[in-house]
């Protein structure tokens, strides 16, 4: 009988609770030969998590927020713990805590967005961190030649510093821990966070940026140069050169680097560079119409290397203009290359 | 509880200062507990601008209940209907875990975990 709360609906799939089954075959059945297609969880809820309904160690969502130019660096070159200051590992967050307050305050204004297959994952309690912490506090009491037997004895105007030793000790601690340990991926409960060792950190898939500081990492990448090919489709397309006299070069590069992992992902990386620069072609050119109706010199991004800094009120006309630029050079690349047209 | 304000630490950058601006004083979290102090002078802080979403869909708000962990991430309960919580995100590029205010709303529904883990934590008392 169907009734409430009889059917959880996952991303990919209806979940029966009464019978502990999906009520389909799993999307990913060719990647898991050895279970039928129908158990939640590979038959074990307690050890993985099934996001989607699509295995038994679904790609879970992932965030790591960092500064805007570690984010830079990291999305192109990808996560390297042994230059993090916690030596061997990398913490990530399993909740993306939208709207989170005060991060900005710390260099933490961009957060890498990512995913990562938690099968195999290992269990910190909770229990087990608050001994670390604890131990970073005796430490503080050695380096600052005291005797607190908890955080609230600490004087008011001495807490952050104690706190701050305790937190790093804590870290180093759980460091130590996985190396000893030889696990590659750890749960820490208490604080919906996932310790990644760094021989496991190729499995960490960026999937893009968010926060305040996304816009200007994308700034700091390296800038995919257009080919020859693509480059004289969009001249004979005709608007190339007027966008890129009106816009700046810059503008449209840095566009292309923000779609940069479409990009990568794509089958046709030509095409999907045509696209997304005629993308933003049209979004500058939308962007200059609509700043007519926009405060002069507004900007979107603060700080130095703003490069949209003379859109100001353009944004509207802008995301109006990328979405209809997007497709038109979508449609001229096939015209020009699916179709044999010679584009010199 | 009227306002909720913010600075950086001057000591760790990926910290902050937070005080609360109540009918009965200004609060300010001091890690493990909560004081009275005399800071009126707010202009240079930042204000945590979402407060006025929440008075606008609760009314009043009023602090019924704080707790904190082991670690000092610190959540109040307000007006039995959301949670403020002060965390410390764990952090491997920074150089300590950076500090954040977040708002956990439909405590009723989505969210109901939430308050299960929130009434496992060690109560802090409010002042006089």
């Amino acid at each position: 009988m169907k009734g409430e709360g009889n059917q959880v609906a996952f991303e990919k799939r209806i979940y029966d609770p009464r019978l502990g089954r999906f009520l389909s075959g799993d999307p990913l059945e060719k990647s898991y030969p050895w279970q039928s297609t129908y158990v939640f969880a590979g038959d074990n809820p307690i050890k993985f998590i099934d996001v989607l309904g699509m295995g038994p160690g679904d790609p879970v969502p992932i965030y790591h927020r960092t500064s805007s130019q570690n984010a830079a660096s990291i999305s192109q070159s990808g996560f390297d713990p042994s230059k993090s200051n916690r030596n061997g590992f990398t913490f990530f967050s399993t909740t993306e805590k939208i709207g989170s307050i005060g991060s900005s305050a710390a260099s933490g204004n961009t957060v890498i967005n990512a995913t990562i297959d938690l099968t195999n994952v290992k269990d910190i309690t909770a229990r087990q961190m608050s001994d670390w912490y604890n131990e970073g506090l005796s430490v503080a009491n050695k380096q600052l030649k005291t005797n607190y037997s908890s955080m609230a004895d600490v004087p008011e105007a001495s807490r952050v510093k104690y706190q701050s030793i305790a937190d790093g000790v804590r870290n180093t601690k759980l460091a130590d821990f996985m190396k000893a340990d030889g696990g590659s991926v750890y749960r820490i409960s208490s604080k919906s966070t996932i310790a990644v060792a760094e021989q496991a950190i190729s499995q960490v898939k960026i999937t893009g940026l968010s926060g305040s500081g996304a816009a200007e990492a994308i700034s700091m990448m390296a800038r995919p140069s257009l080919n020859g090919e693509s480059a004289a489709a969009l001249r004979q397309y005709g608007k190339a050169t007027t966008a890129m006299q009106w816009g700046g070069r810059t503008c449209i590069a840095v566009a292309v680097a923000s779609d940069i992992f479409e990009i990568y992902q794509s089958d046709n990386v030509t095409r999907t560079i045509t696209k997304k620069v005629g993308g933003w072609m049209g979004a500058s050119i939308g962007a200059s119409a609509g700043a007519a109706y926009g405060a002069a010199g507004g900007t979107i991004v603060p700080g130095p290397g703003n490069v949209f800094g003379g859109i100001g009120g353009g944004i509207i006309g802008g995301i109006i203009g990328y979405i209809s630029g997007e497709l038109v050079t979508e449609k001229v690349y096939d015209f020009l290359f699916q179709r044999g047209v010679s584009a010199k | 509880m009227n306002n909720v304000y913010y600075q950086q630490n001057s000591e760790v950058k990926e910290y902050i200062d937070i005080f609360f601006d109540t009918d009965r004083g200004v609060l300010k979290y001091n890690l493990t507990s909560l004081d009275i102090v005399d800071t009126n002078n707010f202009l240079s802080m930042m204000r945590v601008d979402d407060i006025d979403k929440m008075k606008s869909k609760y009314g009043l708000l009023f602090i019924d209940e704080v707790r904190k962990t082991y670690d000092n991430d610190m959540y109040f309960l307000i007006s039995g209907k959301w949670i403020l919580a002060i965390e410390y995100i764990l952090n491997s590029t920074l150089n300590h875990s950076s500090q954040e205010i977040r708002f956990i709303d439909d405590i009723d529904t989505v969210n109901k975990e939430q308050v299960v883990f929130f009434k496992e934590l060690d109560l802090v008392s409010l002042p006089d």
